[in-house]
This record gives structure tokens, sequence and C-alpha cells, in this order.
């Protein structure tokens, strides 16, 4: 099954927006990118975007752009958010080298990615994946259930190519003054 | 579980010394390392551990709000 979403890329302003829209997106190559070397995209949600240039940007009295691109979710994403196969097949993955070759040590998520992609076993174009910001909520089913629903987990896509990206979709949205 | 990813996994260790996988590990992890382990990943497809949710009412309509812990893992990204 394939469907296409809007995926919000933030990067700093260094007043080179021309370039960014040209040339965008942007590769991370922070060796700390918690699911490997990509384009990183916020999942749907604008306003993750925005406090990300927050994070990173404005609380540096820096600035940032907020682009964004349509991006087509299909069997070439390893969806760790909202494919429960593919997280029992990462936690399945994870036993295997854990079990074979134990380490002794916790193993990054970005390092089982690359693993998997160096020995040729990864055939992902992207991975979709959710992290557990400081304001998600969980509302408890109440009464005598136990079982508790989260609200706000933050998705993200990693593309590891453009193969994904519906070009020529990619343009900046914010700061309002270079959207054309 | 069988699938083509762990199928491949298996065949690649299977025939593969500790010293190989050793090597190839520590080419992996020389270009740094970061962001949340898988441990803690698959943990979160489940729940979150235990002892990081604080409790506090939020409204009277919907109770026992919690705020989930000090995980960020986009801090990475």
């Amino acid at each position: 099954m394939s469907r296409v979403i809007t995926g919000y890329h933030t990067v700093e302003d260094r007043d080179n927006a021309d370039q960014v829209e040209a040339n965008g997106p942007f590769i991370c190559v922070r060796n700390d990118a918690w699911l490997g070397t990509g384009y990183y995209f916020w999942d749907s949600r604008q306003h993750w975007a925005h406090d990300w240039g927050n994070k990173c940007y404005v609380f540096k009295q820096k600035a940032y752009i907020v682009c964004e691109a349509q991006i087509r979710l299909d069997d070439r994403i390893y969806d760790l958010f909202g494919d429960v196969m593919h997280q029992e097949e990462f936690a399945a993955a994870f036993d295997e080298l854990d079990k074979r070759f134990p380490l002794g040590k916790d193993l990054f998520v970005q390092h089982v990615i690359n693993y998997l992609k160096k020995i040729g076993a990864f055939p992902y174009d992207g991975i979709r994946a959710a992290d557990e910001p400081n304001d998600v909520l969980s509302i408890e089913f109440g009464g005598r259930r136990k079982e508790k629903m989260f609200i706000g987990q933050r998705v993200q896509i990693c593309l590891i190519n453009k193969n994904n990206l519906v070009l020529p979709t990619f343009r900046i949205i914010f700061p309002e003054k270079y959207v054309i | 579980m069988e699938t083509p990813m762990l199928s491949k996994l298996r065949e690649v260790l299977a025939s593969m010394s500790h010293e190989d996988f050793l090597a190839q590990w520590a080419e992996i992890e020389q270009d740094g390392g970061g962001g949340p382990t898988a441990k803690e990943l698959i943990a979160s497809f489940s729940k979150p551990a235990i002892g990081q949710s604080q409790q506090f009412q939020l409204t009277k309509e919907v109770k026992d709000f919690s705020i989930a812990g000090e995980y960020n893992y986009a801090m990475a990204a």
C-alpha cells in the first residue's frame, strides 16, 4: 500500500533561501543522527519542525527555515512507527546480533541499522520512527483497565536516498518572507 | 520469524568469525554514535519503562494523564 504525506524539514536560515530551495533537502551526516545518515523530515505535523528550529537555532540566536515536501510512504520505507511487523523484525534482528555475537554493551539504533545496511540486509530507502518528546501525554483507559493511550509522539522519516521524495515538491514554507 | 532481512543477517552472521564481526562492528562505531539504544527503541514499541511516567490531574473529564519520561530520541537528529 502506498500513500503520500507531507514532510517538514528544518534547516538553519543563512540568508540563502534560493540555495535551500534549489538544493534541499539536505542530508544529515551528524554522527549521532539516531536513524543514521539521511534526509530527515517531520511527518505531517508542521509544528514539530518549528519546535526543532526553536530548539536548535533560535536558542542559539540563529534563525531557521522550514521546508515541506511530499513523501511517498510505501513498502520501501521501514516503518518502525506504524508497522508492527517491522517492529518485530527489528527486535528479531537485534536479538540475532546480540545472541550470536554479544558485545556486552548497548547497541545504538543507528549502529544496528548501519550494520544491516553494510551487509546488504536492509532493502529500504527510508525509515519512519517516533520519539517521545517531553510533552507526550498518556491517557489511562480508566476503570479496571490498566492500558494507556499515548498522544503526541513525534514521527520522523529519515530518507536514505531521494527515491521516495516526490519531486519537485520541495519548497520553503517558513519564514513568510521567503515564500513565493 | 523469517523475512529476507533476517535471512540475510543470519546467513552473514553464520559465515563469520567472532573476530571478523568485531572488526566490522568497530568500523560501524568509528563513525560515532548516539541517540537511543536498540533496547530502548524496542521497549518503546510496547510501553514506557517503569518509573518513567509522572501522574498529574489535567481535567475533570479526562483523568490520570501523565507525562512520559525524558526520552527525546530526535535530539540526535
